[in-house]
């Protein structure tokens, strides 16, 4: 339980650079499963060719390969929504896998891949349910459809990105409360 | 000069990085502890989105656009900007000393959503001025949000609120008032 918040609460963070990406849930949910993807090419990449590899060129490897994992995505992401305008911070997935990736356990193989899918599946996870939130709280939708639209005023400032830090806020809140209420425990 | 004045304010105010687009939040938690800190990494966001921008936009439009190629822009996006925001540190070792690892990262992402956005100017000169303003949004923004962490320093904060969480309520208030300048 511990390891999942602690997981969760460093998903958070890296949700952020993304946080243009979390205004609807089909947008959001795309940036999670690009960024998973780039997590496993990732892996793949250091699982493959590691000897291959010259430890000064590792960061940039690991680089192109994350940027690989969100091109699939994206291309995936712009054949799906027929040319969504959040594309273009789709680059931007990057910048969470380099964050995820410092957080990935070392040891054998197995214990890396269940460690980087349970990064990314926390981080897709997390990035879907923020991007329901703003959704739902922002336009009174959720996945397009109609939701609490007609009888609860869409609150237009969960649209925004000053609502969205305004949920990451009380979200890291929430996890490093009971980081630490669990820290009080033991 | 006056259609430069205003394009400045709309970087700053308007249409700012951090409070329209979304972009580089992290920077003001992370790197506002000092106000020499926050202005350079201001100055650092902007060297660099300046530097990605100006060789991803002929790149893009004259190399990439004219072949189909317009699929492979996160990669040239993501390449060009590492070479810079990592790259820099090798040429003014100094930056190693005053930024972590975690500090030049954000600078990587932020440089690299400034560029996403500039890149798609009409010209390469607009998207130079678009790139500077953008980086001069940031820097205003991250001196306001040490100012801002200043004045809160001597109240009491909630125990789960301390530390990162309470720094990004800063920044949604902030990102709020220049939100209604609009």
């Amino acid at each position: 339980m511990r390891k999942l918040l602690n997981n969760a609460a460093y998903a958070a963070v890296a949700i952020l650079p993304v946080l243009s990406l979390t205004g609807d849930a089909v947008s959001a949910m795309c940036a999670g499963a690009a960024v998973l993807m780039a997590l496993l090419l990732m892996f793949a990449v250091t699982l493959g060719v590691p000897k291959i590899i010259p430890e000064g060129v590792k960061t940039p490897v690991l680089l192109i390969a994350a940027a690989l994992g969100v091109s699939i995505a994206q291309i995936i992401l712009v054949a799906v929504s027929q040319g969504s305008q959040s594309g273009v911070y789709m680059p931007l997935c990057c910048v969470s896998v380099l964050l995820l990736s410092g957080k990935v356990e070392s040891g054998d193989v197995m214990s890396r891949l269940l460690s980087t899918v349970r990064l990314g599946g926390v981080y897709l996870a997390l990035i879907t349910v923020v991007g329901c939130v703003r959704e739902l709280l922002g336009t009174g939708r959720l996945f397009g459809a109609s939701v609490t639209e007609g009888w609860i005023a869409p609150m237009s400032v969960f649209a925004l990105p000053a609502g969205a830090i305004f949920i990451f806020a009380v979200l890291i809140a929430v996890f490093s409360y009971h980081t630490k209420e669990e820290d009080d425990d033991v | 000069m006056y259609d430069i004045l205003m394009l400045l304010l709309a970087g700053i105010l308007v249409d700012n990085i951090i409070c329209v687009h979304g972009v580089g939040i992290t920077g003001g938690p992370l790197g506002a502890d000092t106000l020499r800190r926050s202005a350079l990494l201001g100055g650092y966001v902007t060297v660099s989105a300046l530097l990605t921008t100006a060789v991803c936009y002929p790149v893009y439009t004259y190399l990439l656009l004219p072949i189909g190629g317009g699929y492979f822009s996160t990669l040239l996006f993501v390449l060009c900007c590492a070479g810079v925001v990592f790259g820099l540190p090798a040429v003014l070792p100094r930056l190693k000393s005053w930024f972590t690892q975690n500090q030049i990262t954000v600078v990587f992402g932020t440089a690299l959503g400034i560029c996403c956005l500039a890149v798609f100017q009409q010209n390469i000169l607009y998207a130079l001025i678009a790139a500077l303003f953008y980086g001069a949004g940031l820097l205003f923004l991250m001196c306001l949000f040490f100012c801002a962490r200043l004045s809160l320093k001597p109240s009491r904060v909630p125990k789960a609120f301390s530390g990162f969480a309470i720094d990004l309520v800063i920044t949604a208030i902030i990102a709020l008032v220049i939100y209604g300048i609009r």
